[in-house]
């Protein structure tokens, strides 16, 4: 008697494995660990990750496949092919920079360390096992390990009712999306009699025609649950309370981590198993990314900057616009006859959009140091107090925007936008570019912001006169030229009511301030160091968006 | 008995369920109202896997159970954090009245 | 066939009556109540939509906390009963040929991922009645 014990290619699973053990191990440790000693918890966390990143090498052939049937047509469940490998790139290059900016903020805010670290592992296993998973029990599986920590992490501020109500919000609205999901699933599978993605497609080909209606629901109804982590339009209102309400690295690993499960699973549904039914998931994801990116964009626009956490909030925004521009190509695949091609450029933006958005949110938690408020207002003038963060600050923001010298935003922007021209969705594209020179508007706005002066070389006291003097250096954008504009009446340190007065605030904060935390420096300076090496060698990952990643 | 009559059980829990996250405030009975859906579903599953004769149904049935309790968990903590919140903030509420 | 059709058939004719009754019991209810909203008189004051707390002011509000110590064990209890049903499977094919020891040490290992839950919840003291 053969053994029917399957065998399972251990190096193929290494990188969610490793991030999953991790997790488990930190748990433990803690359990024993000295409370003085609980900060190595997080340096463990970090080992673990760029472990779990130096497995991702050996696999770089990208033919493993493993978990996969012993009879039939041999269908595996774990597929390591480049598509896979290059979102777990980025999914633990994604939690590896989370876990820098942690560092300090689970230290300050008495964070249970081993919770977090084990939520923070868990989550990023799940998100790494998604975009491997090729049947649809384990993409939802898969889909639920990356959520379910990740709602513990927005409500791990104990006793705060902001944390507690943006987890609360997250929660249900969540939990119903992944139920219509499955709901979705069980159709499909009442169509086809399968849970293979490759069956499924296979299946799709020719169901009974009765059965029509039913497939195409099932179809439609799948995508909610993947359309919420990405927090597409509609399902996006979770998105500026949970940002706001969770601590600030679990905002900025929300907005990268989980957007990358919500796209990852989109395309493997779409593409791989739902090809047969392009011509409802098409349109249907054109219309989100139309709705997301505009809504997106109009509301970051909209944000006060002198409100509490509206840095925050704009970025949430920000990244639901983002978000618009990440189904781009995925709504082209579905008008294209060779979809698997336009993927590529969606995981070409996402890796872009992950270094520069995280490194955003780092400046943001930098400048947080100071000035706890993640106001737009505290922002102003970090060019004189911190030139270094200011000039990273810059170029991520221009990433974001897409305009030189964040060379990288631009063509991956490029990218995007060919494969809506290139499968005949004009109006997308149309669409697309409308809502990227709106986004210029906040990103260059906020750019404008660091760069402005508090204090200016005429010195004057005069009302009127400081009106104009703080408002000249502002000049290149209008929002920030309004005399009467929020910003500059309710930032008075900022603006300096005298010369004194200013040159006190700036002898309080020293252009590098002394207590700013080494891990938090790291995150920035890599994410810097990855958004410059992608701009000058584009390359690196435009490489993904020609031809087909699975 | 004839499986359809299990789809319309299904349908039927699914409905309740959908309805009740729509229209009841609270938190609980919402989460309730998703754990209906949820096993809505699995009767879903568990009925066209016997209809097709094959177990992926039964497969993705267990797992479901498995996430649901795990929502469970995860949400009855929050709901119960935030209960604890209000009623803290409450309290203070009474001693400010005091002074 | 036919015969276990007639089987079935007896067998639902014998609830019939229950049916009957339920009907019946549900109607009086209905036109009962139907009557009366039709018969009387509404005008309703703050005093009347009271809860009726025996003819006494009612005190507090509706929703009141009780103190639940055991939620916790609750908790643990869904997670490892649930997690249970994996076993089930496992359990019928285990011992058939081609499985071996290997099923076997899975199964333990599985267990052990669980028993890491238990260690923590007896290290953080949720176990102890306090």
């Amino acid at each position: 008697m053969t053994s029917l014990v399957q065998s399972v290619d251990w190096v193929a699973v290494a990188p969610v494995l490793v991030t999953a053990l991790t997790g488990l191990a930190v748990l433990v440790t803690d359990l024993f660990l000295a409370p003085r000693h609980k900060p190595l918890l997080g340096w463990v966390t970090i080992a673990g990750l760029a472990l779990a990143a130096l497995c991702l090498i050996p696999l770089t052939d990208g033919d493993r496949a493993t978990f996969c049937l012993t009879t039939g047509d041999r269908q595996c469940s774990y597929v390591a092919d480049h598509f896979a490998l290059a979102v777990q790139l980025l999914v633990v290059g994604g939690a590896l920079l989370t876990a820098l900016l942690s560092v300090t903020t689970v230290r300050r805010e008495a964070l249970p360390a081993g919770e977090y670290w084990f939520l923070l592992l868990s989550s990023a296993a799940g998100a790494a096992l998604l975009p491997a998973s090729r049947d649809l029990a384990t993409l939802i599986v898969a889909l639920e390990v990356a959520s379910l920590p990740a709602f513990a992490l927005v409500g791990l501020r104990r006793g705060d009712r902001g944390s507690a109500e943006a987890a609360l919000k997250f929660f249900l609205s969540s939990v119903v999306a992944t139920a219509v999901s499955l709901l979705g699933v069980s159709f499909v599978y009442a169509a086809t009699g399968s849970l293979h993605l490759d069956t499924v497609a296979g299946g799709l080909d020719d169901v009974d025609p009765r059965l029509n209606a039913l497939a195409a629901l099932g179809v439609v109804l799948t995508l909610v649950g993947f359309a919420f982590k990405l927090a597409a339009v509609p399902f996006h209102f979770w998105v500026p309370d949970s940002y706001v309400g969770a601590p600030l690295p679990v905002a900025a690993y929300l907005s990268v981590v989980g957007k990358s499960a919500g796209f990852s699973g989109l395309a493997l549904v779409t593409v791989v198993a739902f090809r047969p039914y392009a011509d409802t998931w098409g349109p249907a994801l054109a219309v989100l990314a139309a709705l997301t990116m505009t809504t997106g964009n109009v509301a970051a626009l909209r944000q006060r900057p002198d409100q509490p956490a509206s840095a925050v909030r704009l970025l949430a925004w920000s990244s639901v616009g983002q978000a618009g521009y990440l189904l781009v190509p995925l709504a082209a695949a579905g008008y294209h006859d060779d979809p698997e091609e336009m993927v590529g450029a969606t995981v070409a933006y996402a890796l872009m959009y992950a270094v520069v958005n995280l490194g955003a949110f780092a400046v943001v938690a930098l400048v947080a140091e100071n000035r706890p408020g993640h106001r737009l207002t505290d922002h102003r003038a970090l060019f004189s107090r911190n030139p270094l963060a200011a000039l990273t600050m810059g170029f991520f923001l221009l990433c974001l925007a897409g305009l030189p010298p964040g060379v990288i935003g631009l063509f991956a922007k490029v990218a995007v936008f060919r494969t809506a021209v290139d499968s005949g969705l004009g109006w997308l594209a149309v669409v697309m570019a409308v809502n990227v020179t709106i986004a210029l508007y906040y990103y260059l706005k906020w750019t404008a912001l660091l760069f402005a002066t508090p204090t200016t070389a005429t010195p004057t006291t005069t009302p009127a006169a400081r009106a104009t003097a703080t408002t000249a250096p502002a000049a290149p954008t209008p929002g920030t030229a309004t005399p009467g504009a929020p910003g500059q009446a309710t930032a008075p340190t900022a603006t300096g009511s005298t010369v004194a007065g200013s040159t006190a605030t700036a002898a309080r904060e020293p252009s590098v301030p002394a207590s700013v935390p080494h891990p938090l420096t790291a995150a920035i300076a890599l994410a810097a160091a990855l958004g410059v090496a992608l701009s000058g060698a584009p390359q690196l990952i435009l490489r993904l968006a020609s031809g087909t990643l699975f | 008995m004839n499986p359809v009559n299990y789809l319309y059980l299904s349908a039927l829990l699914f409905t309740i369920g959908a309805a009740g996250v729509l229209v009841r405030r609270n938190a609980i009975i919402v989460f309730m109202c998703v754990e209906l859906m949820l096993n809505a579903c699995n009767l879903a599953f568990v009925t066209f896997s016997r209809i097709h004769g094959n177990l992926d149904g039964q497969i993705i049935a267990f797992f479901t159970m498995v996430v649901a309790a795990a929502e469970v968990v995860v949400g009855l903590a929050i709901i119960l954090m935030i209960f604890r919140v209000r009623h803290s903030a409450s309290v203070d509420d009474a001693n400010l009245m005091k002074l | 066939m036919g015969a276990t059709h007639h089987v079935a058939a007896d067998y639902f004719d014998g609830y019939s009556v229950v049916g009957l009754v339920a009907v019946v019991g549900v109607l009086f209810v209905a036109v009962a109540f139907g009557a009366g909203q039709l018969l009387r008189p509404t005008a309703p004051t703050p005093e009347k939509l009271l809860t009726y707390e025996c003819g006494v002011d009612p005190v507090g509000e509706d929703w009141a906390h009780t103190q639940i110590r055991y939620y916790v064990y609750a908790f643990l209890y869904v997670i490892f009963a649930i997690d249970a049903i994996y076993l089930f499977p496992w359990a019928t094919v285990f011992a058939a040929d081609g499985f071996g020891g290997t099923t076997l040490v899975e199964m333990f290992v599985f267990i052990g991922f669980l028993a890491v839950g238990l260690l923590y919840a007896w290290k953080k003291g949720v176990l102890e009645w306090t």
